[in-house]
């Protein structure tokens, strides 16, 4: 019972920090509506390709920004574990009686929270740029549901590079080199079948991928059986794995 | 209250912590007092279960810090070296999640915080972030912090480091009413000698990861021998056939009440039992003996005397030392990433 307290209360701490810089949520709701403004722009052309299977590039682009907000958010999520580790805030944790997975499920917890809400903030603007969704309100609690198992794995990803690597300029740096080619080596900019043959390999290892496929169908076509469930066995094991992970790792480097 | 034994930690080569044994009883406000980097930091980090040490064993309030983690995290409380309080938090708001995490409950918690507020003077900035406080509320926010679920043992490293001088007053007052009146057993790190002689009961005097000397700040010191009186001369009397130092010497040798005569440059340091009694019968002696005194100052030994007596250093030159050795260590590798 104690863990679960623990939790609720370090995870209330991390989400109600985040309110007190508003900055922090002004830049994650406008920059993703930038994106989807220049990327908009700068290929509307695409859908003029032979075989593009949409005939609106923003409602082919829309699910892969938000993807792009939520990865983003996610993967910073193992700064917050940095500053306290050199705020020595985390040693003044450790040495309390309080569950050694509530720090870490309390950390992810509040970044997860965090960042689907912004990424319902982004839906909600792409929405009223004209984007469709097909599948309506059940379909919108479906997407949400496969941000969230997405934004959990690359929350649990973050934190484990955080502990390995231990220096916040380094960290920035991988979380750098990570993020954007998974982007790009999915079908979340660009569908599959336009696709080089090579990069088709690599996008069907990529968690992104079936992240993108789901949203997508939702918000264009409708339930998809067999999308939904690949997208969810997919996120929901890297989310599981991810996490467990990390809550170990975290108790290996401490006592 | 504390038991330590034989406790050694070693960091890959380096031995920070070399086989130290000591106890602290009940209620008391014990210090240890060394150099940076003599092994005090490491000391406190394995008995508030923050690292394993490499051998050796510790309990505190009777819980093994190796093996009744839980228990000891329960009973402890810890103040970092550094200020350490969660700055987008309120005062507030800091110190409700440390009771929290003891899983104190409201009532008893929201009690307890306006009680360490009022403590330390926070309750009118306890509705602010902590990231507006100045040092000094800074320091003593995450002081309290420590104490909200009222602890048996407190451990302080470094609890003044970087105070201006009336906060570091304050920070004592504090220390000594909560020993007093919560009977809270205090150990803490130290490099100021004064801090380990005005406030702590014991000290334990740490170097090099090793303990040279404990006991009573006031033992420690008569071991020493007693006062020093020193004797200055006027500068021209200090040479030629008749050189004060010389004759001064000469005079006060042999005196039943006195231990030992060192003569220097410009004065004869003497070392006596009960200075103030003997100063005049000194004062006596060299008047007959037509010695002209120019200055005569009495001093009891320091703190910084036994760490003399038992390291062969100060700590003053012990830390130059540190921080030589450091940006040494610097340049090498400093030197190999640029390569």
């Amino acid at each position: 019972m104690n863990a679960i307290a623990d939790t609720w209360y370090l995870f209330v701490r991390n989400l109600r920090n985040s309110f007190r810089v508003p900055f922090i949520w002004v830049m994650a709701v406008v920059q993703p509506i930038i994106w989807l403004l220049l990327f908009s722009q700068l290929f509307k052309t695409i859908v003029t390709i032979p075989g593009f299977p949409y005939e609106n590039y923003l409602a082919y682009l829309a699910p892969g920004i938000i993807l792009m907000t939520s990865l983003f958010g996610a993967t910073f999520s193992g700064m917050g574990t940095l500053v306290d580790i050199d705020l020595s805030y985390l040693n003044k944790m450790l040495v309390t009686p309080v569950s050694r997975n509530a720090i870490m499920l309390g950390r992810m917890g509040g970044d997860v929270v965090r960042v689907v809400v912004q990424a319902i903030i982004i839906v909600l603007i792409a929405l009223a740029m004209g984007v469709g969704f097909a599948t309506g309100f059940p379909g919108f609690i479906t997407a949400i549901l496969l941000i969230a198992l997405l934004v959990i794995g690359f929350a649990g990803l973050s934190n484990i590079l955080a502990l390995r690597i231990r220096d916040h300029q380094l960290f920035i740096m991988v979380i750098n080199f990570i993020t954007l080619p998974l982007m790009f080596l999915s079908d979340a900019m660009m569908p599959m079948e336009l696709l080089p043959s090579w990069l088709q390999t690599v996008a069907k290892y990529n968690p992104v991928t079936y992240a993108a496929d789901g949203i997508r169908t939702l918000m264009n076509t409708g339930f998809d059986g067999i999308v939904l469930a690949k997208a969810f066995l997919v996120l929901g094991g890297v989310a599981l794995v991810m996490m467990g992970i990390a809550t170990i790792l975290f108790r290996r480097r401490l006592v | 209250m504390i038991i330590v034994e034989q406790l050694v930690k070693q960091f890959n080569s380096l031995t920070a912590v070399n086989g130290i044994s000591f106890e602290v009883g009940e209620g008391e406000l014990f210090g240890f007092l060394g150099p940076n980097g003599a092994g005090k930091t490491t000391t406190i980090k394995i008995l508030t279960t923050l690292l394993k040490p490499t051998s050796g064993r510790a309990t505190v309030a009777g819980y093994d810090v190796l093996k009744e983690l839980g228990k000891v995290r329960s009973v402890i409380g810890y103040v970092a070296q550094d200020i350490s309080v969660d700055d987008k938090s309120t005062g507030r708001e800091n110190l409700m999640l440390q009771g929290r995490l003891h899983h104190m409950e409201g009532k008893l918690l929201r009690q307890r915080v306006d009680e360490l507020l009022e403590l330390v003077d926070l309750t009118r900035d306890a509705k602010r972030l902590a990231e507006n406080y100045s040092g000094g509320m800074r320091k003593r926010l995450d002081l309290i912090a420590g104490l909200v679920h009222r602890p048996k043992v407190l451990f302080l490293d470094e609890p003044t480091l970087g105070l201006d001088p009336q906060t570091r007053a304050r920070v004592w007052s504090y220390l000594r009413e909560l020993n007093q009146k919560e009977g809270i057993t205090i150990l803490l790190t130290t490099h100021y000698m004064e801090e380990a002689d005005e406030l702590c009961h014991r000290v334990a005097i740490i170097d090099q990861g090793e303990i040279k000397t404990l006991g009573f700040p006031k033992v420690l010191k008569d071991e020493i021998g007693g006062d020093c009186i020193n004797i200055g001369f006027s500068e021209e009397r200090l040479i030629g056939e008749n050189a004060l130092v010389e004759t001064a010497f000469q005079a006060l040798q042999g005196q039943p009440y006195i231990q030992r005569i060192e003569t220097l440059a410009d004065s004869v340091a003497v070392y006596v039992e009960r200075g103030e009694e003997v100063m005049p019968r000194i004062i006596e002696l060299l008047r007959e003996n037509g010695i002209a005194v120019k200055t005569m100052a009495l001093s009891r030994p320091s703190l910084q005397d036994v760490f003399l007596k038992h390291t062969g250093s100060t700590i003053r030159d012990r830390e130059a030392s540190a921080a030589e050795q450091f940006r040494e260590h610097l340049k090498k590798i400093m030197g190999k990433g640029r390569r």
